[in-house]
């Protein structure tokens, strides 16, 4: 296992192109004290260190580079709690780069910590329980690791990862959760050396049709330990229980080196989008088998003693096995040297005995995902006309008064402009001109590389 | 020297037939203004490239490189159409409110979708062909089955229509065009009707150096002009940028529950365009004494997706109430409660449907639903909102 090298590796990718964190600040919160204060306060760098104790609110981090710390003390940890589910989610991110670890999330309504179109995250040694929907759930985000978390009695998955890529996903437990570690409509993903047990189905692999994204392709299953996921705790997901690796029309699924045992349906499951019945609409765009499932050098012991929900073909069949397959797709194949019980998989090939995945160690990007490069100079007229255009024209009036008062105003005075955009003060009636919103959420380098592009580049032309 | 009387009179004569003469072919080509010119500036958040192309600017253009289909705060957005000059945005401008493009010579894309009415007309189902008026004051004339969707982020989107019917904005042009409650014309009698006119002979010279119209340079026009649309810069783009009072509390709040997975508003509504652009069948319900409008089953034969519209984008939907694909709703608030039900609760052949897997209760207080209103009240910029033109180059009556 690699976790360490990949730990180092993240924070390194993600620091390398911070200045700003050798300035970095550690924010310290007290019991009794709000997290969201300190986030709010929290620039790029800066962490925020939660020390043991109870804290019952929904924390944001819609900004980047932000660390988000439960200290551990004595094993006692911060808790996060949304009370009787009141509150929807524990930790909620936004920004790009975040790290959250340390933390003990329960008893919210929709999610534990859940990141939406955040890159370059960590979500580390967490313990989530008790959530509604899903326990960890980074979505629309590439390059994330979510590590040694212990996520327990969710209501749908514990670890779900959604619409993403290049996430690896190691050394969790999730157990009585409905699923334990579900990826969806996802390209490479690792999912390895979890354990992954008592829950309904442990780890399915899965895409959706109806959504952004048409494909999904490049799933490691590996080294994990698959046990006894035969939960029927909650009644959604009782009638699919006993299953230990589902993959419904995901291609190119490597299912290796892991022991799968005691799962009653099936260790292995292989589903069309048209096996799943009539839950989803058709959608053209989504190739609807899956292709390329490799099966090898797995551990497979007492799984498909008494299938649940398992149907080939409208009859029902009672008796699974440690792989059963209820799809077509092509290439296929499953290591014969395994000794698996199998059902459906007369079309399959044995696998090339050096087939292995282990050229992929991780799935995490050697370089965070960046934006495009442009120059100071680029960036100010970028933001020119994204923002200030909308209002102020060169020379006539719009919103706003036109840009040549300004420049006469402010001539030789960049200075003067830029703390005037982030702090604006009336200075014409109100029925002449509504009050221009701050900027400061412009840093105070691009306010002042704007202010000289106002004053020397706008209309000179 | 002397002229002859009769020579006078034939002269005051012919300068009275040439008068007539201009003012004949002024009437007759429409042609009451003919100063318009076309602007050499690009719309609001859009530069002026070295080649004379608008290029679209936004903050979304500094983030992180991911997949940018997929939705989320602080990331790119998908590619966009931009890279018109300015004069061709202008003239698609006039164009747009020209009644000029209709068969009847009443009827402009403005009449629908007008910067009075959050580019859009307020109504619950449009009026088409012989309306008189504007907006929910507009009577008469040919209802139509669905509301009019409003104009903004045309840019980035792959479908159109609310069903997604039209898979680029050049077929949803002429589709509107050519539909008979609508514009009811042709491409041939759209470029006749154009060529008849000096004003737009001219301007279509001065853009594309042809001495006739052509249909292909009249979608050209109205796609330049109906993409400039952007609004991508409200209270809430400058709070995802960093402005921590852009929203207040209950606006944060409302922003928590639109993005938890409780309510799954994001999972469709996928900031930053607030629309996945997928179909989803949601369980809106039918309208009384009206056939239940069947969406996209009927354009791609899909039973599955019986009662499926396109996701529509939420920019601006403060301003274009009432809402869904046929006015459904009066209110944000009605729109929202809907989704805090039992999944198919408005419909009477619940089987019938595929429900998209969001639709699911969430079980909303009613101190969140007003929180998730307030919310979308802060996805409000008309920074962009096009100038009704004083006149069109046909003469006709401006929609105002």
């Amino acid at each position: 296992m690699q976790l360490d090298k990949l730990v180092v590796r993240f924070i390194f990718s993600s620091c390398c192109l911070l200045p700003s964190t050798l300035l970095a600040r550690d924010i310290v919160v007290n019991p009794g004290e709000q997290i969201q204060d300190a986030v709010n306060q929290a620039q790029a760098g800066d962490s925020v260190r939660v020390m043991p104790g109870l804290y019952q609110e929904t924390v944001y981090i819609d900004k980047d580079d932000v660390a988000l710390i439960g200290v551990i003390i004595d094993g006692e940890r911060a808790i996060l709690d949304g009370g009787e589910k009141e509150l929807h989610d524990g930790i909620i991110a936004s920004g790009h780069g975040v790290n959250i670890e340390g933390f003990h999330v329960r008893n919210y309504r929709s999610n534990g910590i859940t990141t939406q179109g955040a890159n370059n995250y960590r979500i580390h040694n967490n313990i989530v329980e008790n959530i509604h929907l899903y326990g960890i759930f980074p979505q629309f985000g590439k390059n994330g690791l979510v590590s040694q978390n212990i996520t327990s009695n969710t209501s749908d998955a514990g670890i779900y990862v959604g619409i993403s890529e290049n996430v690896d996903i190691i050394a969790n437990e999730a157990f009585d959760n409905a699923l334990g570690i579900e990826a969806e409509n996802s390209h490479n993903i690792l999912i390895e050396a979890n354990y992954v047990h008592d829950n309904a189905v442990g780890i399915p692999v899965v895409i959706f049709p109806g959504m952004q994204t048409k494909t999904s392709a490049d799933v490691i299953v590996r080294n994990n330990m698959v046990i006894n996921n035969n939960s029927t705790l909650f009644e959604r997901s009782a009638m699919k229980t006993g299953r230990g690796i589902t993959v419904t029309a995901v291609d190119r699924v490597t299912i290796e080196g892991n022991i799968i045992k005691g799962n009653s349906t099936c260790a292995v499951c292989i589903n069309s989008l048209s096996s799943m019945g009539g839950a989803f609409p058709v959608d053209a765009a989504v190739e609807p088998e899956p292709d390329h499932t490799s099966i090898t050098r797995n551990v497979f012991v007492n799984n498909g003693y008494q299938a649940v929900g398992l149907e080939v073909a409208g009859a029902t069949i009672k008796n699974g096995a440690d792989i059963v397959n209820l799809a077509r797709g092509r290439g296929h194949c499953a290591a014969a040297s395994q000794g698996a019980t199998t059902l459906g998989l007369s079309r399959w090939a044995d696998c090339d005995p050096q087939l292995s995945s282990a050229h992929v160690e991780s799935y995490l990007l050697a370089e965070p995902v960046v934006s495009q490069a442009l120059s100071r100079t680029q960036k100010a007229q970028l933001t020119y006309h994204a923002v200030c255009s909308g209002c102020h024209s060169y020379d006539h009036t719009m919103i706003g008064p036109p840009m040549i008062v300004i420049q006469a105003l402010y001539k030789n005075n960049p200075q003067g402009l830029a703390a005037w955009i982030a702090e604006p003060t009336k200075k014409r009636p109100l029925e002449q001109f509504p009050a221009m919103p701050p900027q400061n959420y412009l840093s105070a380098e691009l306010r002042l590389d704007l202010a000289r592009y106002i004053l020397n580049e706008v209309g000179a032309r | 020297m002397k002229i002859p009387y009769q020579k006078a009179h034939d002269i005051i004569r012919l300068v009275i037939l040439c008068l007539i003469g201009v003012v004949c072919i002024n009437v007759v080509a429409g042609n009451k203004d003919p100063a318009i010119e076309l602007s050499d500036r690009c719309p609001p958040y859009f530069r002026l490239d070295d080649q004379n192309l608008c290029r679209l600017s936004t903050l979304y253009d500094l983030y992180p490189l991911a997949n940018p289909k997929w939705g989320g705060y602080r990331v790119a957005l998908p590619e966009r159409r931009d890279g018109y000059t300015p004069q061709l945005i202008d003239l698609g401008r006039y164009l747009f409110f020209d009644p000029v493009l209709s068969a009847d010579g009443d009827l402009s894309c403005a009449h629908c979708h007008h910067p009075d009415f959050g580019m859009s007309d307020g109504r619950a189902r449009s009026i088409g062909r012989h309306g008189r008026g504007l907006g929910p004051a507009r009577t008469g004339g040919e209802e139509l089955p669905r509301g009019a969707p409003m104009l903004w982020n045309m840019a980035f989107q792959q479908s159109f229509f609310w069903d997604g019917r039209a898979a680029t904005l050049e077929e949803q042009i002429q589709t509107v065009l050519e539909t008979s409650s609508e514009m009811a014309t042709s491409p041939e009698q759209v470029v006749a009707s154009l060529n008849e006119v000096a004003v737009y002979r001219r301007l279509f010279f001065e853009v594309f150096g042809d001495e006739e119209v052509s249909f292909s340079q009249v979608l050209r026009a109205l796609v330049a002009f109906e993409t400039s649309l952007v609004s991508l810069n409200s209270p809430y783009d400058r709070y995802i940028h960093g402005d921590q009072q852009a929203i207040n509390a209950q606006e944060k709040n409302g922003l928590h529950i639109f993005r938890s997975f409780a309510s799954r508003c994001s999972q469709c509504h996928a900031p930053p365009l607030f629309t996945s652009g997928q179909l989803a069948t949601t369980g809106i319900p039918g309208q009384p004494g009206k056939p239940y409008d069947v969406g996209a089953e009927s354009v791609l034969d899909e039973a599955s997706l019986r009662g499926a519209f396109k996701v529509p984008a939420l920019r601006n939907i403060a301003r274009t109430a009432p809402f869904m694909h046929a006015g459904q709703f009066a209110s944000l608030s009605e729109a929202v409660s809907f989704y805090n039900n039992e999944p198919g609760h408005a419909v009477a052949d619940r089987d019938d449907l595929t429900l998209h897997w969001h639709i699911v209760n969430p079980h909303l207080r009613a101190d969140e639903i007003m929180d998730l209103v307030a919310f979308l009240n802060t996805l409000t910029d008309e920074a962009a909102l096009p100038q009704t033109p004083e006149v069109v180059p046909s003469g006709l009556r401006v929609p105002r």
